[in-house]
């Protein structure tokens, strides 16, 4: 077998903050477009390039929302370019 | 003894247990990928309540991978793969991200994907499946396979992904997943 080459994580802990916050928002009836877009540009982030990892974000979409989005990037628009994110200052630093 | 026609089809077929089958992937990729839904279990699930569509796409790096899309029924993968991102993680139960991410093998990683949102229209499709998933994610004594696995809507799928292609580990490392996967297996089967 091959050796497993450096992997790069998904920042875990800043995973966890999104999905919290994603979840509380939703449970409160007040997931918008802009506010899953957001939490989708910081997931893209927190990933690492993992993309199998977007749908713990994706899951609170309404619907169109992903439409919307694969309709974007057909066009060449990314949500990751066009949202900027910073990492929250209040999570620990992270192991990735 | 002349063996009996099975009534469940040995593997997925269009206008059985899906609908549409597109991407730019080739034939004998398509159905290697395919593959991993050829279990009973799955295959009456699937003739049942079929997806009404499965895309193999080649998706952009900065864009939303794998998905599974509730409204349309429809799942997406994306062909994409980077090794030391999508796939070359040791696996190691509780500590790694994710079970796609699992292998060094880039098809295996495409196949776990699938299985992964497979499990998404499982639970959207089956009430039965939900009740069941809902009570062994509240059950004090499970322990995730992964770490995507404590995200919530991701236990079920991460822990099918786990009992498909590490099923001792599973057995040992998380007996209520393991419990719960064996339970909807049956369940999808009857």
């Amino acid at each position: 077998m091959k050796p497993y080459i450096a992997f790069k994580s998904a920042d875990w802990e800043w995973v966890d903050d999104i999905g919290r916050r994603a979840q509380e928002l939703d449970a409160a009836g007040k997931m918008t477009r802009e506010a899953w877009r957001a939490f989708m540009a910081e997931a893209f982030a927190a990933v690492n390039g993992n993309q199998d990892l977007l749908g713990f974000v994706g899951r609170y979409a309404r619907n169109g929302w992903l439409g919307e989005v694969r309709a974007e990037e057909k066009r060449g628009i990314f949500i990751p370019d066009t949202i900027p994110v910073a990492r929250p200052a209040h999570l620990p630093k992270s192991a990735a | 003894m002349a063996k009996k026609p099975s009534q469940t089809p040995a593997e997925a077929k269009a206008g059985v247990h899906y609908r549409v089958l597109a991407g730019e992937l080739s034939k004998t990729k398509k159905q290697a990928l395919l593959s991993v839904l050829d279990r009973p279990e799955i295959l009456s699930a699937l003739r049942q309540k079929p997806l009404q569509a499965i895309y193999m796409e080649r998706l952009q790096t900065r864009g939303i991978s794998g998905f599974y899309d509730a409204k349309e029924q429809s799942i997406t993968v994306n062909t994409v793969r980077r090794l030391g991102s999508t796939h070359g993680e040791p696996f190691r139960p509780g500590r790694i991200g994710n079970m796609s991410a699992a292998t060094n093998d880039r098809m295996e990683s495409m196949r776990r994907t699938l299985i992964q949102e497979l499990a998404h229209h499982l639970e959207h499709s089956y009430a039965g499946v939900r009740k069941l998933v809902t009570a062994a994610e509240k059950d004090a004594a499970r322990k995730p396979i992964t770490r995507y696995a404590t995200q919530p809507g991701e236990y079920f799928p991460e822990t099918l992904i786990a009992y498909l292609v590490e099923r001792d580990a599973l057995a040992q490392y998380d007996p209520v997943g393991f419990k719960m996967v064996e339970e909807v297996l049956e369940l999808l089967h009857s």
